[in-house]
């Protein structure tokens, strides 16, 4: 199984768990894995041109899964993604709102759900959510299919067969 | 909403008016509005102010810093007319912060030759080729070996309208007609609403049907004189005719240069049948006021159609005259009840026609004109307008991160020198109306 | 300093470029840096993916750096205003290869459409970079022929120099790297079968294509030199193929116009062994000088065997060979010490 693991450059990661923990895990396991590094900014100026960047990257044919670390990875399209909200700021409307505050003016209010109704595509295009909290779970509700413990439960759930019936069972997070 | 205002704001200013009668009505909806003058320092359409109606400032006071002055409002409006003087600012810094634009003119040929005078690299046929193309080049030079003014500038530049390089970067564009919003569209590939221009009444209560003067009615045609307004077309008609000389004198109150306001005397004069015409110069409001009560009836003749809305015709139809107007463009949205039609190709016919009937039905045709004023008054109205436009804001503003995309992108094609044409223009144009412009779907990531 | 580091990746992939990019990492965090390496994935199949990949990396932005390095096209397009070319890597199928007719991109109106794009961006990145160094002279003068642009000359260095010794002088050839066409390990084994001195060699490395290493794998059997001709075809951890190296006779590296040293035969100089080259190979040519640091040869089986019987038959003046090859290479100061200096000058 070839798993490629995404991520992106950003300062504001609180409990982002290893990414080079993952892939050893993963190799392990017996998977072939790459790790995929992308620039962002939070530039207000940028926020959708580097969205609409990583939309336009293409990696659909690449490996058997694509791990989205990070936000704003989510967007990348892959015929079999997994969007890992790695802590409590999952998003980056999370970010927005964490280091801005809700902003009373409108332009900055328009540019808050375009970033918003982005990021929902990406995530709810995605063959499975994973998270580290039934509290994550909860306020992602039903994107979230799947809660692991660890990066070692994580590895497990990609590489083996817990990956396949996640998606076919569609499995809830009480 | 916090909102700048760009616009021109002395008391001879039409569109001053214009501003006046929306910022009130929208600073009575809640708003905070602040006026920014906008016509270029020192010239001379800057050296009188109209009444304030609330909080102004002048365009050159932040001149160092316009990004940052304007940073702090939601959206910034900006007035734009034909005439470069009076919109310097609203061209200029728009450049620098888009906001949406309150498009005057259905064209900016005037605009744009002034506009290229300030800056020697600026070529006007280089413009005019880039927005309307080659063809344009071709017929403003056949245009240029005769009159340029009348065979160019008055005629037919209307055929070519140029905007891009006055508003490229606009979020979204208000017309006052829709006769010129198609073509607004087409040129700047963004959002274009039309609402009905707002000016206001001159008065509040009806005004008293005037009497005779010395057995005459008065004609009257209000603003600036030039070839456009048809002014000669009126006096040939009369002098054609003495029986209307008989019936009208005919009235202009608006700024005329002495070689023009000899020309439109000389032609009063010089025929066998002599028209009574008074040139009363720029007036202010209350002499306008004064004209207007006085009149009869007033001419709204247009050609070509330039304009994308009259105030003449708004003030015309708000006091109750029986109204005069062209047949085309912005009048064709006028019922035919409510004004006296000219065709171009008919003109000195139409206006003699509708002057005798006017003449000898003139209390049946003040009746039909009191209909027009009380429809005038809700159409053309703040109120109105302001309604409509803050709707329009709001879905501009909506959509505003999205344009500025678009921008952004095409700003590094073009530093690339890539075509417009170029493969990745589509798929960006999908990418951006899937993230960006469509409801939230479970759609596959691998499609 | 805060510096970041760009580089394409094609997933799954492995290459010197990506050897490059980490070893550069690392150098940079050993002289006190913190970095970050970036990995853009990079398609460039079809070409007119290629429209979408450039401006993708246009419209990406960098936040918080003080220095970028950037290596190869399109990464380097991402937009910093201080950025350093070291450039690997241009799109070649542009440029020279287009010339060649050897490019992915097809004679077409769209074809050039695209090469014409591609040069526009390049221009524009190129003129907008702090500093522009080559990694090879190759590199330098594509640049000056399809740019007008001047670049300083920045050899890249050995990844891991301390791994590859002076061994034992043992009685084989070594031939590393990736094993494809333009590599040309097939033409030692032609060349093999025309030898008469009992030389043997040793071929190792991953191959680009299940075909690559067949037709090796066949020329083997065909020509009966499974005794003296071994393939350890697949990829191989550094230390072994260090291992290999260190205690072979000398090296042979036979790339088509290759744009730089070639790590294959710098990790050779570095462990004092003498290079087997060919005249068309490219850059190689800097560091093999004939009959001094090694053979430069005519790319064709019967030359080529020429110089492996007298490598083998002369095998004091092979290692005293090899000897001068190592004083040679290391008197170019190329060094990681000296190469991070100048990036982050």
């Amino acid at each position: 199984m070839k798993i490629l693991l995404a991520t992106s450059t950003k300062q504001f990661h609180h409990r982002e768990i290893e990414i080079e923990t993952l892939r050893d895990q993963l190799q392990a396991l017996g998977a072939l894995t790459d790790i995929l590094v992308l620039p962002f900014s939070m530039n207000k100026q940028h926020l959708l041109s580097q969205l609409s960047s990583y939309r336009m990257l293409d990696v659909r044919h690449v490996g058997d899964c694509l791990v989205s670390m990070s936000a704003p990875t989510h967007i990348l399209r892959h015929p079999n993604k997994v969007v890992v909200f790695s802590d409590s700021s999952t998003q980056l409307v999370d970010t927005w709102d964490e280091q801005d505050g809700y902003l009373d003016r409108q332009p900055m209010h328009a540019i808050r759900k375009l970033l918003y109704r982005a990021e929902q595509v990406g995530i709810q295009e995605a063959a499975l959510g994973v998270c580290f909290s039934n509290l994550t779970a909860r306020r992602m509700q039903t994107m979230v299919r799947c809660v692991v413990t660890d990066s070692v439960h994580l590895a497990a759930q990609l590489a083996g067969k817990h990956l396949k019936s996640s998606r076919l069972s569609g499995k809830k997070v009480a | 909403m916090k909102l700048a205002w760009y616009t021109p704001y002395s008391q001879y200013s039409a569109i001053g008016a214009f501003s006046r009668e929306v910022v009130t009505a929208l600073i009575e909806k809640g708003h905070a509005v602040t006026i920014i003058r906008c016509e270029k320092p020192n010239s001379c359409v800057s050296k009188t102010e109209a009444p304030h109606v609330t909080k102004l400032v002048n365009a050159s006071s932040f001149q160092h810093d316009v990004p940052g002055f304007l940073a702090d409002f939601d959206v910034v409006v900006y007035n734009v007319g034909n005439h470069f003087s009076n919109h310097y600012f609203s061209i200029e810094h728009q450049r620098q912060v888009p906001g949406v634009t309150l498009l005057h003119d259905y064209m900016l040929h005037h605009l744009l030759a002034e506009w290229c005078e300030e800056d020697e690299n600026r070529s006007y046929l280089d413009v005019l080729a880039h927005e309307a193309g080659a063809d344009s080049v071709l017929a403003f030079h056949a245009a240029a070996k005769n009159d340029i003014q009348k065979d160019w500038y008055m005629s037919n530049a209307a055929r070519y309208p140029v905007l891009r390089f006055a508003m490229a970067n606009t979020l979204g564009v208000v017309t006052h007609a829709d006769f010129y919003s198609e073509s607004t569209r087409k040129l700047l590939h963004c959002p274009v609403t039309t609402i009905p221009l707002a000016y206001p009444h001159r008065s509040e209560t009806e005004l008293e049907t005037p009497t005779r003067t010395n057995g005459k009615l008065t004609l009257l045609t209000i603003g600036d004189v030039n070839i456009n307004k048809r002014c000669e077309s009126i006096i040939k008609s009369i002098a054609s005719s003495p029986e209307l000389a008989k019936h009208w004198r005919y009235r202009i109150a608006g700024r005329v240069t002495k070689t023009y306001g000899a020309h439109l005397m000389r032609l009063a004069s010089e025929r066998e049948v002599c028209v009574e015409l008074d040139l009363l110069g720029a007036v202010d409001d209350a002499q306008l006021n004064a004209e207007v009560a006085k009149a009869n009836a007033i001419s709204c003749l247009r050609f070509p159609i330039i304009e994308g809305a009259s105030a003449s015709v708004v003030t015309s139809l708000a006091s109750g005259r029986p109204t005069l107007v062209s047949q085309g463009g912005c009048y064709d949205e006028i019922p035919d009840s409510m004004v006296f039609r000219v065709a171009i190709d008919s003109e000195l016919d139409s206006i003699q026609k509708h002057l005798m009937h006017i003449a000898d039905n003139y209390e049946m045709t003040v009746f039909q004109a009191a209909k027009a004023r009380a429809w005038v008054k809700k159409r053309h109205s703040g109120n109105h307008y302001a309604t409509s436009l803050c709707s329009f804001l709001d879905s501009t503003i909506a959509e505003f991160p999205v344009i500025e995309l678009a921008d952004q992108i095409a700003e590094n094609l073009s530093q690339w020198n890539w075509q417009s044409d170029c493969p990745v223009v589509n798929q960006l144009d999908g990418v951006i109306n899937h993230l960006f412009r469509s409801t939230t779907s479970k759609s596959k990531a691998g499609i | 300093m805060k510096i970041f580091v760009l580089n394409n990746m094609v997933p799954f992939v492995r290459g010197g470029a990506e050897e490059l990019a980490s070893h550069l990492v690392q150098q940079l965090q050993e002289h006190g840096h913190r970095v970050e390496l970036l990995k853009i994935p990079f398609k460039y199949d079809p070409p007119e993916h290629i429209y979408s990949e450039m401006l993708a990396c246009r419209m990406m932005r960098i936040e918080d750096a003080d220095l970028v390095i950037a290596l190869k096209f399109p990464a380097y397009l991402i937009p910093h205003p201080n950025k350093v070319l070291w450039l690997v890597h241009q799109y070649r199928q542009a440029y020279d290869m287009w010339d060649a007719g050897t490019s992915n991109i097809p004679s077409t109106q769209n074809g050039i459409e695209l090469k014409r794009c591609i040069a526009e961006a390049d221009t524009d990145c190129f003129k907008n970079v702090k500093r522009i160094c080559g990694i090879s002279p190759v590199i330098q003068d594509r640049l000056k022929r399809f740019h007008g642009l001047e670049s300083e000359l920045l050899r890249t260095p050995l990844n891991a120099p301390e791994e590859f010794v002076e061994g034992e002088y043992g009685d084989y050839i070594f031939c590393g790297g990736r094993i494809n066409q333009t590599k040309r390990q097939f033409l030692l084994v032609e060349a093999m079968r025309h030898t008469v001195s009992k030389c043997k060699l040793v071929i190792a490395g991953p191959a680009d294509s299940p075909t690559d290493g067949d037709l090796l794998k066949t020329l083997v059997q065909k020509y009966g030199l499974a005794d003296r001709v071994h393939l350890d075809i697949g990829f191989h951890p550094r230390e072994k193929i260090a291992s290999w190296v260190s205690n072979s006779l000398a090296c042979a590296y036979l790339p088509i116009d290759e744009d730089s040293l070639g790590y294959v035969s710098m990790e050779a100089n570095q462990a004092a062994k003498a290079v087997l080259t060919v005249d068309d190979s490219g850059g190689i040519l800097d560091l093999v000088f004939h009959n001094e640091t090694g053979w430069v040869s005519e790319p064709d089986p019967i030359h080529l065997a020429t110089q492996l019987d007298r490598m083998h038959e002369k095998r004091a003046e092979t290692i005293a060979m090899g000897k001068n090859a190592k004083e040679s290479w290391l008197s170019m100061g190329i060094n990681w010490q000296n190469t991070i200096e100048r990036l982050v000058a």
